[in-house]
């Protein structure tokens, strides 16, 4: 349980050397994705500490998503070594969740939202076993932990896109993950729900669990995360939010798109150059 | 076993047994590649043909189905190319299989009980004449056990696997995320596909077979809340359209096959037009009913402003709205018949109100929700009205 005790401390410090007896919830070591030798990503180091709400920013094009997709295998890597809790992803998968992009799937397959909730436990129930009485319960119990009880057996092409995000959020929730992966979890939901989400994320920190997102909103980023990772196709700083969320670092983020930088100043707000 | 039945009974498996896999082809988007694998086997069963001759084995359906899969297989690797966008691979791969196996059928001499047309749309009365022999006794139309072994295939693999399949037809993303790597069953189910159409290919034909393929699953997609009635309703439809396609034909003397496809075609017609909320009539209802519904916001509005404001009884009275908002004299009538049915404005001697509840209804489209009720309670509306004449 100590290991998840030791967070707040900056992981700035680059070549921290490898797990030892307190390894960091998320090890990436010369992570490096391509796709036809283009490359996506640029040997990308992280260290993060468990019990953390990390937000990952960046430019379009950054590579925020890929690097998700490619720390959980989903995209091939050309080099690089991912480890959660000091061991390889591969045998750590049933700690990790994953919230894909709203935008990812297709909102008007058969199921009911009961049932999306539901895949959630699936590598719980295991191959050819049917999704029993007991799973269904505890898929209901997570619906309503999001507020969306009362939805289980709509139809999910008939929900409000808030409300589509939220049975993603249950679906990762019933996983009982130590790690979370979201990207973009508050796309074109409303301030409500964003809102709720935030509590949920909040929440899961408390239980010392990590949870990683994908963020647009940069004037949300102090409030929302206590990491940072900025991201645009290397990782440009990481650590505590308070420290690397620069008006410096920004700059080296976004690069020359002005109109966002300014936003982005508006939001850091105070620091003058 | 006579005729009618055996053909029957040939139109019946085979609808069915597409239309188990189907449902996945159209939830895959991928009704095109179906098409493409029922030209790609075409090659491989005229070389079986050719080389095991009138010897029906197993490996009449087994071995064309290899070729379905190879396509697949092409098709992916020249997407992973990235040389070309869209469907453009499938497109070349596939007739230039076809053409293999047409080349072959139509030299002369070429000996097989195939013709160019037959390819395309099958032969089921061809296909009914050969009956299967078990001791030396007809038990019923080969084509039939065959589609009847394959529907039994497609049933157990959909049942064993009908939660992965569900999963990883989805989001293949979070189906990999969480173990169920989707390629191996991706293939896996490509190959039941595969041998669906070889099996079908004798009854039906290249073409048509794609129809017993996608229109069934289509139908039944937009009539569907779950995945499992979906796929009732789709062997359902298959079923219906072998029946009702033979008869179609029989009475037409038309071919059967051609008929099925007809009326899978047709079934999927109606269902557009009828299914309940995601149908035409059905989407065609729900917009009238909401431009009805915006018009009744709008006169109610429009009252609001002229009671709240400047009082014009020629503005709201019967004729002055009509002149005011422009309406149609019909469609004036209809909209202040509704509002006054749902209590929305009222009438009195010298024209039309809103009422409270028109008020609330307006503040509810409003960004700004206090404004218009604000008013309403502090100034009234019919209540105000009402106030001003005692």
């Amino acid at each position: 349980m100590d290991i998840l005790k030791n967070h707040n401390q900056s992981t700035n410090k680059q070549g921290a050397g490898s797990p030892t007896a307190n390894p960091p919830a998320l090890f990436v070591r010369d992570l490096t994705v391509a796709y036809n030798r283009k490359p996506v990503l640029w040997d990308i180091d992280l260290d993060v500490p468990s019990a953390v709400v990390a937000g990952i920013v960046g430019p379009n094009g950054a590579g925020k998503s890929t690097l998700i997709k490619a720390i959980l295998d989903l995209v091939p890597h050309t080099s690089g070594n991912v480890e959660i809790f000091g061991r390889p992803y591969k045998e750590q998968r049933l700690i990790v969740g994953y919230v894909p992009q709203r935008e990812s799937v297709d909102w008007t397959y058969p199921i009911t939202a009961l049932e999306l909730v539901a895949m959630g436990l699936y590598r719980k129930i295991g191959w050819f076993k049917p999704v029993t009485a007991r799973y269904r319960e505890r898929a209901r119990e997570a619906m309503d932990q999001v507020g969306m009880a009362d939805f289980a057996d709509r139809q999910i092409s008939r929900l409000s896109g808030g409300q589509q995000q939220r049975i993603f959020l249950a679906r990762a929730l019933v996983q009982d993950a130590s790690m979370y992966f979201m990207d973009e979890p508050f796309a074109g939901v409303d301030a409500s729900t964003e809102e709720a989400i935030m509590a949920i994320l909040q929440e899961l920190r408390e239980q010392g669990k990590t949870v990683f997102v994908v963020h647009h909103d940069l004037e949300t980023v102090r409030r929302y995360f206590d990491h940072l990772i900025m991201l645009n196709m290397r990782v440009v700083a990481a650590g505590a939010c308070s420290e690397v969320f620069t008006e410096e670092n920004l700059r080296r983020t976004y690069g020359g798109r002005l109109t966002l930088l300014d936003r982005a100043v508006d939001a850091i707000g105070g620091i003058k150059p | 076993m006579s005729l009618i039945p055996s053909i029957i009974l040939i139109a019946v498996t085979t609808a069915a047994a597409c239309a188990v896999p189907g449902v996945f082809l159209v939830l895959r988007r991928m009704s095109m590649v179906a098409e493409g694998i029922s030209h790609a086997v075409f090659p491989g069963l005229v070389l079986a043909l050719l080389i095991l001759g009138a010897f029906r084995s197993p490996f009449l359906v087994v071995g064309p189905a290899v070729l379905g899969l190879f396509l697949v297989f092409a098709v992916q690797a020249m997407n992973r190319t990235r040389l070309f966008a869209g469907d453009a691979p499938l497109g070349v791969i596939f007739p230039a299989l076809f053409s293999i196996g047409v080349i072959i059928v139509s030299r002369r001499y070429s000996g097989l009980p195939l013709s160019e047309s037959t390819v395309l749309t099958g032969d089921i009365n061809y296909a009914a004449l050969t009956q299967l022999q078990i001791n030396g006794m007809a038990v019923g139309p080969r084509a039939f056990y065959v589609m009847l072994v394959i529907l039994l295939v497609n049933i157990l693999f959909t049942a064993l696997f009908f939660k992965e399949l569900k999963l990883t037809t989805f989001d293949p993303d979070h189906a990999a995320s969480v173990g169920f790597g989707s390629s191996r069953l991706y293939y896996l189910f490509m190959t039941t596909v595969s041998i669906t159409i070889v099996g079908a290919f004798e009854a039906v034909g290249a073409v048509l077979v794609v129809g017993l393929l996608v229109a069934p699953a289509a139908s039944a997609f937009l009539l569907s809340k779950r995945l499992e009635s979906m796929l009732l309703l789709s062997v359902l439809f298959a079923v219906l359209s072998a029946i009702i396609g033979f008869w179609a034909a029989y009475y037409l003397n038309a071919a059967t096959s051609g008929a099925m496809a007809m009326m899978t075609g047709i079934i999927f017609l109606l269902t557009l037009a009828f299914a309940p909320r995601r149908g035409l009539v059905s989407k065609l209802h729900i917009r009238a009913r909401r431009r009805i519904s915006f018009a009744e916001q709008l006169l109610v509005m429009h009252l609001i402003h002229h009671v709240d404001g400047e009082r014009v009884t020629s503005a709201c009275s019967r004729e002055g709205v009509r002149r005011h908002i422009r309406w149609e004299p019909a469609f004036a009538e209809k909209v202040i018949r509704v509002g006054l049915e749902h209590g929305y404005i009222a009438e009195v001697e010298d024209g039309l109100v809103p009422t409270m509840g028109g008020r609330q209804l307006c503040s509810e489209a409003l960004l700004y929700k206090d404004d218009v009720c604000e008013c309403g309670i502090v100034r009234g509306g019919l209540e105000k009205h009402e106030y001003e004449q005692q």
